[in-house]
């Protein structure tokens, strides 16, 4: 009755991030590769002692992926 | 001469800017429901149309069963895309920053705990909590709520193709 209990709250199981399912990971991963190798680029543009870490939001799964989701999904493959 | 903003603004305005577009964003997906709306009256009434000129006494002819077969599935579909229109809205939460009777009561807990000087930074990064708290949950209804707007989208196009089929078919029903 979970699923059911879920469509009356309008809550995830997990919360708003992540985790991402095994299927969905595949699809994410070259996204999330080119997005890892921009905030380096942009780390060493500006000189920064760290690089910029954002987050995405996965419409197709309504879920919200934060940086260290990222670096699991990329260490996948 | 440079003036450089503190790290502690820097946050607060950031939060604030992003929790309010976030906001606005979620009345536009709320007026882009209009489009799938608009969509599935459209539909509805070509089925009707199709419907009417459907000779239901020659179902046993191929022609005749591949139109109903596509007629049903554009129903299906379209009943698809009429629960995605009501999960976009379906529930929605929003989520505010305090109200004010709140932050003259964590103000005045502050001033008893920090001392005068510590009042001013901790409502600074309180708001700035409030804003990213109401970010994050309105970042994922919005993201929610557009997976349902697309998926809606989606059916619709698809029940339309259906019915397109079925339409494509029917001359040939009414010449055989």
């Amino acid at each position: 009755m979970g699923w059911f209990r879920r469509i009356l709250s309008r809550q995830r199981r997990s919360g708003v991030f992540g985790p991402v399912p095994a299927w969905g990971r595949p699809r994410l991963r070259d996204a999330c590769r080119r997005l890892s190798d921009q905030e380096e680029a942009m780390r060493e543009l500006f000189g920064l002692p760290v690089a910029p870490r954002l987050m995405l939001a996965d419409e197709e799964l309504a879920v919200l992926i934060d940086a260290e989701e990222r670096r699991a999904i990329e260490g996948d493959g | 001469m440079e003036r450089h903003t503190a790290p502690v603004e820097l946050r607060h305005e950031h939060f604030r800017q992003i929790y309010l577009s976030e906001r606005s964003r979620r009345e536009s997906i709320r007026s882009s429901i209009g489009t799938p709306v608009a969509a599935i009256s459209f539909s509805v009434f070509a089925l009707g149309n199709l419907a009417s000129r459907f000779d239901a006494s020659r179902l046993a002819e191929p022609t005749s069963l591949a139109i109903a077969v596509a007629a049903c599935a554009s129903v299906v579909a379209l009943l698809g895309a009429v629960y995605q229109v009501v999960m976009v809205e379906w529930l929605f939460v929003h989520h505010e920053p305090p109200r004010l009777a709140s932050l003259v009561e964590a103000e005045r807990r502050m001033r008893a705990e920090c001392g005068e000087e510590g009042v001013a930074l901790g409502m600074v990064e309180l708001m700035t909590a409030s804003y990213s708290i109401a970010f994050e949950q309105y970042l994922w209804g919005n993201t929610v709520s557009a997976r349902s707007r697309t998926w809606a989208l989606r059916l619709v196009l698809l029940s339309l193709m259906f019915l397109a089929f079925g339409f494509l078919l029917l001359p040939f029903q009414q010449v055989g």
